[in-house]
């Protein structure tokens, strides 16, 4: 404790901060990310089955959804934030902290998920779909007993590149008033000047990449045959 | 009584492609007799593949009708149709087993969501991979095993359901010979065993002959003649039949030759070239022979081919007759009394 204390010299005095602002980024991280995940796998789904040839093919709704993700994502978060601003106070009755955060980023990581969901599932070879058409089963089952479960190990490669993408949003997030550890490097790091709390935080979010990662990798090896 | 277990009437299907209307099949009418196996062969494009797929509406048909075991599957409703395709097996060139499950569960798949107790639905996947010779493997994956080993797990996964009928497209295509013969000899159990109805569509005439009752030959989306395999190949109808009967002989290079001029084909003045076809109620006899003594004429066989299809032998010479030729009329014309098909090169 001496030698980080030694080596870190703000960071006793702001270590109930540097918590708090991690508790913050987590909270931030995990809720936007199962939305998120949910959001994505559904209209992931919907892009794959609704396309020309697919399952449920629907050319009128694929086209729209198609459309409106290829605009969301057309749009840099931190405008995007800042244009969601209605939408967030109309759903979450503010629009700072953590709570005013999760609209934005879900909305700002769904529509990417999304795209990188079909990518996944489209891996899965047609043939697969036909053979379990001709098997009797209906479009619900195909989705979910081939389609997800035969691409669990593309799903997981996606998942860690937006999970990690979404960690960067969240810090950024911090800059406009959502608190979390983007905000405490921001504020103590570089408007106090204390530059071994900015080396923390990096540090603090390398764990946290790093643990996306490894949890991933884990599921991808398990899971590819 | 044969009973009617797959009936096409008029079948057609149109694709709609950017470059206009494809037709795939026109205007097809087969009648598929219950635990037959009935074959469908054609070249890549003739339809063939649109056509078996017509059979459980992986294609819906522009027009006609499709009864299966008394049923139209035209007019089923969603539900109705995916409950009517579990008795109806498919089985692909390319196999298609899930990879991320093991051959067992690969086998249970079609039994999910049936009104069956777990054990005995494992029972029955076991009993299945059993009857394809593969119970040893039950917990490997699709990765793991060679092609006739994941067309046999494949075949187990078409029967889970206690089909009717099983559906092959071009099943035998990616494997080798060897690897072949010993699928086809699969199927035949299976139909022998179970009484299911076979339908396969293949471009080989190979498989036909191995283990086919009837067969359809498919040109430009239309059956161009459908007869008992052992009719088509004594007696085929068509240009496109003629031509994969000659595929599986080597007649055609007899053919070549003659067209070459090769020195082999040379004639004398006194010579002749025939072709002589023989079927099942002559080959048997000595007809050449016969005719040779008889009326006094000299034999040179130069092509002989013989062919045990469905049991039947299926004979085609090629024969340098000598003599005067007087005597070779006379000759050829008691070959064709004795119901010879003679042809004169």
């Amino acid at each position: 404790m001496e030698f980080v204390y030694n080596h870190f010299p703000n960071l006793e005095r702001s270590a109930d901060q540097l918590l708090q602002s991690l508790v913050q980024t987590l909270q931030m991280v995990f809720g936007s990310g199962v939305i998120s995940f949910c959001l994505g796998i559904f209209f992931g789904v919907c892009l794959v089955v609704m396309r020309r040839g697919g399952i449920l093919q629907n050319i009128i709704l694929y086209t729209v959804l198609e459309k409106t993700i290829n605009v969301i994502r057309s749009v840099p978060f931190l405008i995007l934030i800042i244009i969601l601003i209605p939408l967030t106070r109309l759903i979450m009755g503010t629009t700072i902290g953590v709570q005013g955060a999760i609209v934005p980023l879900v909305i700002g990581t769904a529509p990417f998920f999304s795209r990188q969901v079909e990518t996944a599932i489209s891996e899965v070879d047609d043939g697969l779909v036909e053979a379990s058409v001709a098997m009797g089963m209906s479009p619900l089952m195909i989705i979910w007993r081939v389609y997800l479960r035969e691409s669990i190990p593309a799903l997981a490669r996606v998942t860690q590149i937006t999970t990690i993408n979404l960690i960067s949003l969240v810090t950024l997030a911090g800059a406009v008033g959502a608190g979390g550890l983007g905000d405490f490097a921001i504020r103590f790091g570089h408007m106090h000047g204390m530059r071994d709390l900015m080396w923390i935080t990096i540090a603090i979010i390398l764990v946290m990449v790093s643990i996306v990662q490894g949890l991933g990798n884990i599921v991808i090896k398990k899971t590819t045959r | 009584m044969a009973v009617n277990m797959i009936s096409l009437k008029n079948v057609s299907k149109i694709f709609a492609t950017k470059y206009g209307n494809v037709r795939a099949i026109h205007n097809v009418n087969v009648d598929i007799v219950e635990s037959e196996i009935f074959g469908i062969i054609g070249h890549s494009g003739a339809g063939k593949s649109t056509l078996i797929r017509c059979i459980n509406l992986l294609e819906a048909p522009t027009s006609g009708s499709v009864v299966v075991d008394g049923e139209d599957m035209t007019t089923l409703s969603k539900k109705a149709l995916c409950d009517k395709r579990k008795k109806i097996g498919m089985i692909f060139q390319h196999f298609y087993l899930m990879p991320s499950r093991t051959v067992l569960q690969n086998v249970m798949l079609p039994l999910k969501g049936a009104n069956m107790p777990k054990h005995e639905k494992v029972k029955k996947a076991e009993d299945l991979l059993n009857l394809v010779g593969l119970s040893h493997r039950v917990s490997a994956y699709p990765s793991a095993l060679s092609g006739g080993e994941k067309q046999r797990v494949a075949i187990a996964r078409a029967l889970a359901n206690d089909p009717n009928v099983l559906l092959c497209d071009e099943a035998t295509s990616a494997l080798d010979p060897q690897t072949t013969t010993s699928i086809l000899n699969l199927l035949k159990e299976v139909n022998a065993k179970l009484g299911i109805t076979i339908v396969l569509i293949t471009h080989e005439m190979a498989v036909i002959k191995e283990i086919c009752d009837r067969v359809a030959v498919m040109e430009g989306g239309e059956i161009k003649e459908l007869g008992t395999v052992f009719d088509v190949f004594a007696t085929p109808q068509s240009d496109v039949g003629r031509e994969f009967v000659a595929s599986t002989t080597s007649l055609h290079k007899v053919y070549e030759l003659i067209e070459k001029n090769s020195p082999l084909t040379q004639l004398a003045s006194d010579e002749i070239l025939v072709k002589l076809a023989f079927t099942a109620n002559n080959a048997q006899e000595t007809l050449l022979h016969d005719a040779a003594t008889r009326f006094g004429i000299k034999t040179n066989i130069f092509f002989g081919n013989v062919e045990f299809i469905q049991g039947k032998p299926i004979g085609n010479l090629v024969v340098i007759v000598k003599g005067p030729q007087e005597n070779i009329d006379n000759a050829l014309n008691y070959l064709q009394e004795n119901e010879v098909s003679v042809k004169v090169l």
